[in-house]
This record gives structure tokens, sequence and C-alpha cells, in this order.
């Protein structure tokens, strides 16, 4: 499925700038789409706008399924595993008790849900605390429990806001390697990372961001051509 | 439906892992109800039932004051400690200890007594012409002649009450003794005209009644405290409810429920409905406890309305009241601490206008216009109605309609934020 998203703006309430400025971007079935930017750069929002979470002031983001544009929002909603830099889940319950009500959400059924359930536990080492409350995990088993909330329903584009953020080598490996094995089925993935090295390694395309303005969207040769850069690193730290 | 189903079951989890929350919830209330009640049956207690503690120093020496001391102990209403005290002595003798009330009988008391009888008699010869006039003094002096003495943290209008009693039993020597000089000036035998007897003779009656003319429903602590602060404990779920909705929407997962192929309303429905249920539990097992239970604490007991009906009716509407105006707290707050701030002070702003302490009738009149807007109070006048009053469904219609019509209100004011995030449209 591709994503085309068409000269969108948005501003939150009280502010006094755009948070996103005009933006245009084309994002590839099957690709992995890094986007990037300092903080205030208008990734999240950028995100969340894409994941109809929030609303663009003005401007459209259309989901392309081979020729036909999508507009049926149930059917691209069901299309989109969303996991946000948050912890957006319920700690106060066992990782099942959370599997089932979003599962539910997502129109999974019961069987679907604990077959999905299990597959996921089981490829992220979690079968083992499946009777525990989330709150009494670490933060690394806390963003493994984010993913699989975001991945219950199979979906065929995944948005990742900020995975890997605070967590260990062997917990980031985990997640790096099944988001690898997720995209070697077909699936879209967009990512947002401050960690540039695991970034400019995992990405295929890049887009750079600036004051809510898309700076340059391609493949790393040619953002870094553009930027006269060596690495991703170098362009951040000069924004 | 499903959706709905796993909402209701995600929230009742939440619900149950949240000890606090549940325990302020379930136990708090209770443990409220049975305080109050409490506090309030025994200080009706302490006024209707109970011997009111008094240090008596009688500093006269003569008939008159013993007798009236004999009068005081008569009465029954007071617990007598006598002591030798000056003024400053009882006075500190008051605040060291816990007896409320102190009364000072002065030296001078029965000779005022009976010098101002002797003014009156005097004077009512002289105009009836059996006398002449003596030029003698006919004008009494004001002669302190009883101090009552009252600690600080008795409120003044128990005070002025005992004031009166003690007052009135004076009263009654003084008119006793006129009579009695009266009557031997008139050369008639005071004795053979009974004057106590007559005095407290009367033919007229007097009869309480309750408006329903239901034993049961005169006032007592229960009857007023149990609806009273039961209420008060449901609208309190504002401090769960409100606070979980801003939870959630600052930790995300509100966030990750809108990018789903879900509508909103599934978010808070689930909510709305399971407290719902919770606060109707609260009042069952408030009124449940306090029907069965008061009577082997020594509290009065709770009656129920004949009629179950209207009380059902009663107690889903209070239900719903609070929880739409929880989500209504919740959906406008943007941080936890602003939903349980606010929440947790506005319900007890409300109670306190809507007549939950005090009866609003007794308001001045800004605040009884106040208790208006205050959802407690129709919520108490519901209450009121059916256990207090015996009221039937007509009685039932006003306030009923008052609190539907605060319950569209929050409704409509959530619908238009949610519509104002574009929340609705995902």
């Amino acid at each position: 499925m591709n994503i085309s998203v068409e000269n969108i703006s948005h501003t939150y309430k009280g502010a006094e700038r755009l948070s996103i400025n005009e933006l245009s971007l084309k994002i590839k079935s099957g690709t992995k789409h890094g986007i990037f930017g300092s903080n205030g750069a208008g990734k999240s929002t950028l995100i969340k706008i894409i994941c109809n979470v929030i609303s663009p002031t003005s401007g459209t983001v259309v989901f392309n399924k081979k020729d036909d544009s999508l507009n049926d929002v149930v059917e691209v909603k069901q299309s989109i595993g969303y996991v946000p830099q948050d912890f957006a889940f319920y700690e106060e319950l066992t990782l099942l008790q959370n599997a089932k009500y979003f599962g539910t959400m997502f129109n999974l059924t019961d069987i679907e849900i604990q077959e999905q359930y299990d597959s996921l536990v089981s490829v992220f080492g979690l079968k083992n605390d499946q009777k525990k409350k989330i709150s009494s995990f670490s933060g690394g088993m806390k963003r493994k429990v984010n993913l699989i909330l975001g991945l219950l329903h199979k979906p065929e584009i995944i948005i990742l806001d900020e995975p890997i953020v605070g967590i260990d080598v062997h917990s980031k490996n985990d997640i790096l390697n099944y988001l690898n094995e997720l995209h070697q089925m077909g699936k879209t993935i967009i990512y947002t990372s401050h960690q540039m090295n695991e970034s400019q390694s995992f990405c295929e395309n890049f887009t750079l961001l600036n004051d809510g303005k898309n700076i340059i969207t391609g493949n790393l040769e040619e953002v870094l051509l553009h930027q006269n850069k060596r690495n991703l690193e170098s362009i951040l730290l000069d924004q | 439906m499903r959706k709905l189903k796993a909402g209701i079951a995600k929230e009742f989890l939440l619900l149950l892992n949240d000890k606090v929350g549940l325990g302020m919830m379930v136990f708090l209330p209770i443990l409220l109800v049975v305080i109050i009640t409490t506090i309030q049956n025994s200080a009706l207690n302490l006024v209707n039932n109970n011997q009111i503690e008094l240090i008596l120093s009688n500093q006269d020496k003569q008939a008159l004051s013993k007798d009236y001391v004999a009068s005081l102990k008569q009465s029954q209403l007071f617990n007598i400690v006598e002591e030798d005290f000056s003024i400053d002595e009882l006075n500190n003798a008051i605040n060291g200890s816990d007896t409320p009330f102190g009364l000072h009988i002065s030296e001078n008391f029965s000779a005022t007594i009976i010098e101002e009888n002797q003014i009156k008699t005097n004077s009512i010869l002289e105009s009836m012409g059996l006398e002449e006039s003596s030029g003698k003094k006919n004008v009494i002096d004001n002669e302190i002649t009883l101090t009552l003495i009252y600690s600080p943290i008795i409120q003044s209008n128990y005070a002025q009450s005992i004031e009166k009693m003690v007052f009135t039993l004076s009263k009654k020597l003084s008119t006793n003794l006129f009579l009695s000089e009266l009557s031997e000036l008139l050369e008639i035998d005071p004795s053979s005209l009974n004057i106590d007897q007559q005095l407290e003779q009367s033919n007229l009656l007097m009869q309480k009644a309750s408006v329903d003319k239901v034993e049961s429903s005169f006032p007592n602590a229960s009857q007023h405290n149990v609806p009273a602060w039961s209420i008060f404990a449901v609208f309190f779920m504002v401090v769960s409810l409100a606070g979980n909705f801003v939870k959630e929407k600052v930790n995300g997962s509100f966030d990750r429920v809108l990018t789903m192929p879900s509508s909103v309303w599934y978010l808070i429905g689930s909510k709305a409905i399971l407290f719902w249920i919770v606060s109707l539990f609260q009042v069952i097992l408030i009124f449940t406890i306090s029907r069965f239970l008061f009577q082997f604490i020594g509290l009065p007991t709770l009656y129920f309305p004949d009629n179950l009906l209207i009380f059902g009716w009663i107690i889903l509407l209070t239900g719903a009241t609070a929880v739409s105006y929880s989500l209504l707290i919740g959906v406008y707050s943007k941080t936890v601490e602003q939903a349980t701030g606010f929440g947790a002070i506005s319900v007890v702003i409300f109670a306190a206008i809507g007549g939950i302490w005090v009866p609003s009738f007794v308001m001045p009149p800004l605040l009884k216009l106040l208790s208006n807007i205050s959802p407690l109070h129709w919520c108490i006048e519901l209450f009121y109605s059916v256990f207090l009053k015996g009221g039937t469904f007509a009685n039932l219609i006003s306030p009923s309609l008052v609190l539907i019509g605060m319950n569209v209100v929050f409704f409509l004011l959530v619908y238009l934020k949610l519509r104002k995030l574009n929340i609705l449209s995902k």
C-alpha cells in the first residue's frame, strides 16, 4: 500500500507556528521509510496525521492499494499498526488482558487474538511473563509490549514512533530483527528515531524534516548528497 | 456489542486492580456514612436523651435558691455537680473540663426575687386602691443573680436553649412566690390554691406528626445522613472516572484507540456503563448496611420507602448524573491532577451548596439560589422526597426533569469537546 501525503499543514491550538508546513511526501509500499529531524521538526505530528489520530488543518493523506485509492476509513485503519512513543497500554493489566481489549477493538475474533498473541509473545521472549502485570516489566519489555499491541491485527503498514528508545541492546536487536522479518514479508514500515546509527542501517528511504517542512526524501545517498554530509547524525547536528 | 463488552471487561479489571480507587469507591463511603451518622446521632442524643452536665455554684444561703436548685434537679435536664466556686473559678473549671455548662447563683438571688415581688405586689395593690402610695421604690434594680457559663465549643444556639431553660425555671420560681404573696395579702391561704399544680396544668396539647404520617420517617440521623452522604460518595467517583479518562489521554492509549476501526463512544460508553453499575452497587451496599447492620452498632435503622420502583429510579438517575458529570470533567481536563483536584473540590462545593451538610432552606438567599445549579441538590431532593416525605412519582417529576436536563447538558458538552478535537470523525 502506497501512502501519499499531499500538501498538509497542521498547527496545535495556541501555537504560534505551524507544526507541519505544506508538507508532501510519498512512501512506497513494502519499504522501510525513516522520518528524521531534530526535536520539534514535526515527526510525531506527521505520524499522528498519517495514523488518523489528529487531523491536518489542510491537505490530505491518500492510501493507494495498487491503483485504487482507499476511501474506507475502517479499511485504512485496519491496515495500519501504530506503535506510539509512549507506553500506550494499561500497565495495571497483563499483556493478554491488553491484547484481548485492543484486539477486539481491531475487530479480531478471540481465536485470532489468541493465535497472534501466542506467536508474538514467543517471538519477543515474553512467554514466562504472561501472568504478570505490565507494571512489573522492564523498559525493554514494555517497548516489546507496545510493539506487540500494534502488530496484533497483522497490519500492512507499521508506523513506529521511537520504538527502540531507552532499551538495552538485546531488546533493541529483538525488535529490529523482527521488523526486518516483517519487511521481508512485504510490510511497509515507517520509522522515526533519534538513534541515527541504527536508523541509517535499518531504513531504505529517508525523509528529513525541519520546522515542519520536508527538506528532502530519498535513499541514503541522495539525502547525504543533498545535505553534503557523511552520515545522518551530522545532518541532525547541524540542524 | 462485543467491543462494548470488551471495554467494560477492561474497565472492570482496571478497577479491580486499582485497590486504592476501589477502596475509595466502596469502603470509604461506608466509613463516611457510619462516621457522619454516628456523630449526628450522638449530637441528637446529647440534646434529646442525655442529661446535660452542669457545675452549679450556689452562693445564696436562703431558701429560695435552694428551691431553685431543687427545681433544676427535678427538671431532669441536668446532671448537676455542686461546687463552691466564684465566677472566675467556675470559668476556669468549665475551661479545663469536658463539662459544657456552669451556673453561678449569686448571694443576692433570693433577696432580689423577694424584693422584686414586693415591688410588684405593692404596685398592684396601689393600682387597685387597696394601699396608699408608700413612696417606697417601685423600680426593680437590674441585679445579676444568675450567671450561665458555657464552654466555647458549644454552639451558640444550643447555649441559648440552655439559657432559656435556666431562666424559665427561675421565672417560674418568681411567679410562684408572687402569687403566694398576693394570695396572703388577699387573706387567702396559698396552700389551698395549689399554685404549683395550677401553673403546671394545661389543656393545650401538642402533637408531633411527620408530613407522611409514618412514624418511621420521623427525622433520625440515618434517615437524613445515609441518603445525603451516599449521594456525596457516588459523585466522588469523579476522582476515579475522570482521573482514569485523563490518564488514558495522557499515556497514549486513547490515541491508540483512535487509530483503530472503532468509535470513541465504545471507550466512553464502557466507562460510563461500568461506573454506573458501580454507583448502583455503592448505594445498594450502603443502604443495605444501614437497614440491616446499623442497629448492631447503636445507630438508628434506616427505613426504606414503600415504593421500591421509585427508589430504583432515584438511584439510577443519581448514578447517571454522577457518571455524566465525571465524564465532563475527564474530557475537559488536561492532566490527572486537574481532573482529580477540580473534580473532588467541585463535588465538595456542590455538596455544600446542595444541602448535603446542612439543608438548603437554612442557607442565605444567594446560596439557596446557587443550590439550584448543584446536581447533588436535586439528587437529595429526590431522596428526601421518598425517604422523609413519602413522595409519589408526581413529587419526583420536577427534580427528575432537572436532573435529566443536567445529564443532557453534560453529555452535550462532552460531545462538543470531542467534536472540537476532531475525535468523533475518526
